[in-house]
């Protein structure tokens, strides 16, 4: 056993454990505690792949950013009874019955593909009859080749093994020369486009989710139904008249358990600095429409 | 190692993180499934930027898929606050409104 | 793996007597033992320093009893006091997360030790991307906070995670701008490189002095790094005059020992990455190390094949003066924690993103335009010191080959690099 096969072991069986035990779990923190392992465990498998730079990425952006917003998102909607809610149990048969057809077919087709014709059609652009295939020993081998790091890596500006930190921000900028099918080094089409489209795109995302997450006071659930309990005296008078002139949805007014999660949350935003204006169920405004 | 090893905890991360979205209904959970799976299509991505003539540019789109899930995960926690602020509960199977 | 002492890497060296697996395990053994003693040995020495300088600045004495003068044995006292108390976990707690949460953040405030070079070529693991990923995980720390006052199932806990939570998330963007600066100045991302570039006589070689940008990213850098390890005045995660103790209210014994051995050892890491970045890493600045050169190539093969005596003495120096630069840091956020007022919450988050976001934003903007103004109108990128240019030339030797110079390689160890 190489150092390799072994740092590989540990790492991706913490990998697959993580992610099982994710779905496995009920409780949400846990669960993220859970997708920690396994995104820290595929960060390790990411050094091995000689990734270094999408390896720091992936801490960073993953666990140090995403598992946090997670769990801090836990913490915003946790409401008593929502830490676990386990699937039935016909639900859990028929997700583990789909799963593990699924792994099986995935496995089935990784283990049967012949990734090294593949890769050797992929660089000749032909289709070759022979699956063995003599190599050429120019060639970069399915097993030993890099992105970066030898002699005949297709990356260029790359120094030593998992050095890719550069080549990809020169792929970025829109610089990437690579060996073409006939050995010659070309300047290929960079992603300058792609680089500048999700920079807008996370400004736009910023933007969204500020835009989705901001605290509503004013006119709090103006349009979830008519009937609901309002919060000032003004909106009292609109929503009588909305009820008067008959638009209420009356399917929206029956009693249910929606509606009175609807009321409560009302209380919530309100808050206590607006409870006085707050009506009861017993206000003339309610009782009109029911 | 070879690349079938890599696919192979490829997979196994894929299809545990669509059991995870399909099974949750805590809305994060199944947030947490869709992130299993962009990690799942990273790493091979990564796998196949080192084992194959893909070379730098598996690298570059798996950089964007990180990008990707950071930006999704941050919307996906908005309209999860959002619907808790809604109906005071993140069981995605409440969020049934429309069919009544 | 790195070199430790000889012109190989210390997992290489190993390798050429004890065979491929072996030596591998060896050296990370070696590197994890001498890391764990800068991690649990220097906070030691700052609990007693924070003692000490708060009992000054309050007109105090601090501890003087324990251990004759100076009471410098008052942290070994402490931790005795630790270990002897009850490890409780409260019955409303998420027993399994609660017990699991101190390591967590044991484990990411020690692993940034990781990329963190001590001197030419002594790190346990030299990467290109090393500023990344030591801020990539100088970040994850949060989390064994976040779940500490998730599992407490105690709402002062709680309190105490969101905010650090909230605070965390925000101030990680001006520690990546800032941290950006010097890296740009450079053009690396490697701790050595940028370590090496500024090396030699005079001061104007740090990088804090190479434009009137970094200068002022440096201040900028150090009070967000303050703000990320949450020390006072951005304490507000334990702010113990209004919730509890926060986030660790409900621990007792050694698991909030961790917390508070993590919350040191990050207080060094993050100054240690500011001396790396801006204040001249292992060089002291006076050219020193110039006039000691020769001494490299004394001592070669001297106890061991591989080993060089006189290397390994410089490098040991360059080691000292940088755990010296790194502890003055360390007394700075000490001195600064007894000194300010704990802000509020919204005047920290304000500080944050209406402050400290557009600066470095604007730091970052003016530091990459500086070099093309200058060169435009001098005809030279920097006003003081040699061009980075010059200097990157001459470090690119050190830091992109492991091997330092005029070192033999044992014949084993030659075969196995081969």
């Amino acid at each position: 056993m190489t150092v390799l096969q072994f740092l590989f072991a540990v790492f991706a069986s913490t990998t697959c454990l993580g992610a099982v035990m994710v779905a496995l779990t009920q409780n949400i923190v846990r669960m993220a505690f859970w997708l920690m392992v396994s995104v820290a465990s595929a960060a390790g498998l990411f050094f091995l792949l000689h990734a270094d730079f999408l390896a720091a990425a992936q801490l960073l952006v993953y666990l140090g950013g995403t598992v946090v917003i997670l769990v801090f998102g836990v913490m915003l909607t946790a409401g008593g009874r929502t830490r676990s809610l386990s699937p039935t149990g016909g639900e859990t048969i028929v997700a583990a019955a789909l799963a593990l057809s699924l792994i099986m077919l995935l496995l089935f087709t990784v283990g049967s593909v012949d990734w090294e014709r593949l890769n050797t059609i992929a660089k000749t652009g032909q289709v070759s009859p022979t699956a063995a295939q003599p190599k050429n020993e120019a060639e970069p081998q399915l097993t030993e080749s890099s992105p970066t790091g030898d002699e005949n890596s297709p990356v260029l500006g790359a120094g030593r093994k998992g050095d890719t930190g550069h080549a990809l921000g020169s792929a970025m900028i829109g610089f990437r020369p690579q060996w073409n099918r006939e050995n010659q080094l070309v300047l290929g089409t960079g992603y300058l486009l792609p680089f500048e489209i999700i920079s807008v795109h996370l400004l736009v995302v910023l933007i969204g989710a500020a835009y989705l997450a901001r605290a509503k006071r004013q006119l709090p659930s103006s349009r979830r139904s008519p009937d609901a309990t309002s919060t000032s005296l003004l909106w009292d008078q609109d929503s009588a008249q909305l009820d008067s002139s008959g638009s209420a949805n009356p399917a929206l007014s029956q009693s249910s358990p929606v509606r009175d999660d609807l009321s409560r949350s009302q209380n919530l935003v309100s808050g206590t600095g607006f409870s006085m204006f707050t009506s009861d169920p017993q206000s003339p405004n309610s009782g009109e429409v029911s | 190692m070879s690349l079938g090893a890599y696919l192979a905890v490829s997979a196994v991360l894929f299809a545990s993180g669509l059991t995870c979205m399909m099974t949750k209904r805590h809305a994060l959970g199944v947030l947490m499934g869709v992130e299993l799976i962009l990690n799942s299509a990273c790493l091979n991505l990564i796998a196949f930027a080192r084992y194959t003539s893909l070379g730098i540019d598996g690298q570059v789109f798996a950089l964007f898929v990180i990008v990707i899930a950071a930006a999704e995960a941050a919307v996906a926690l908005a309209i999860a606050l959002n619907y808790y602020n809604n109906f005071l509960t993140v069981d995605v199977d409440r969020g049934d409104e429309l069919k009544r | 793996m790195a070199i430790l002492a000889t012109g190989l890497t210390l997992e290489q060296f190993l390798s050429g007597y004890a065979g491929e697996f072996t030596g591998f395990l060896l050296a990370v053994l070696i590197h994890t033992l001498l890391l764990f003693h800068v991690f649990a040995v220097s906070p030691a020495f700052f609990i007693w320093l924070e003692r000490k300088v708060s009992g000054r600045i309050q007109d105090r004495l601090g501890p003087t009893r324990v251990g004759g003068k100076f009471g410098w044995l008052q942290s070994v006292a402490d931790g005795i006091k630790l270990i002897q108390k009850e490890d409780l976990a409260p019955a409303a707690a998420d027993q399994w997360l609660f017990r699991l949460a101190p390591y967590l953040a044991l484990v990411a405030s020690f692993t940034v030790f990781m990329v963190l070079p001590f001197s030419r070529g002594w790190a346990a693991v030299i990467i290109e991307s090393s500023v990344f990923l030591a801020l990539a995980i100088i970040s994850l720390e949060v989390l064994g906070i976040i779940l500490a006052g998730w599992s407490s199932g105690s709402k002062w806990a709680l309190f105490g995670s969101m905010r650090e939570a909230a605070q965390m998330v925000s101030y990680e963007i001006p520690l990546a701008l800032c941290a950006l600066i010097p890296v740009m100045a450079v053009g690396s991302l490697n701790f050595v490189t940028i370590a090496e570039v500024q090396s030699g006589f005079f001061l104007t070689n740090w990088l804090i002095f190479h434009d009137p940008f970094t200068f002022v990213a440096f201040f900028v850098y150090f009070t967000v790094a303050i703000a990320s390890v949450k020390r006072a005045p951005f304490d507000l995660a334990e702010a113990e005059s209004e919730l509890v103790a926060g986030f660790h209210t409900e621990y007792s014994g050694m698991r909030w020992s961790y917390f508070f051995l993590a919350e040191y050892a990050s207080m060094l890491s993050v100054s240690c990455v500011a001396v790396l970045l801006f204040l001249g890493g292992w060089w002291s600045g006076t050219g020193l190390e110039d006039l000691l050169a020769p001494v490299r190539n004394w001592g070669q093969n001297f106890p061991v094949q591989g080993f060089s005596a006189g290397n390994y003495a410089l490098n040991l120096l360059g080691a000292h003066i940088f755990l010296f630069k790194a502890s003055l840091l360390v007394t700075v956020q000490i001195w600064v924690r007894w000194t300010l007022p704990r802000l509020r919450i919204d005047q920290v988050m304000t500080t944050c993103l209406k402050y400290l976001i557009p600066i470095s934003c604007a730091l970052f903007l003016g530091a990459s335009l500086w070099p093309l103004t200058l060169t435009t109108i001098l005809g030279r990128p920097m006003l003081l010191g040699r061009p980075v240019g010059d200097r990157l030339y001459e470090a690119s030797h050190y830091s992109s080959s492991p091997a330092a110079t005029n070192v033999t390689r044992t014949p084993a160890a030659e075969e196995v690099v081969r």
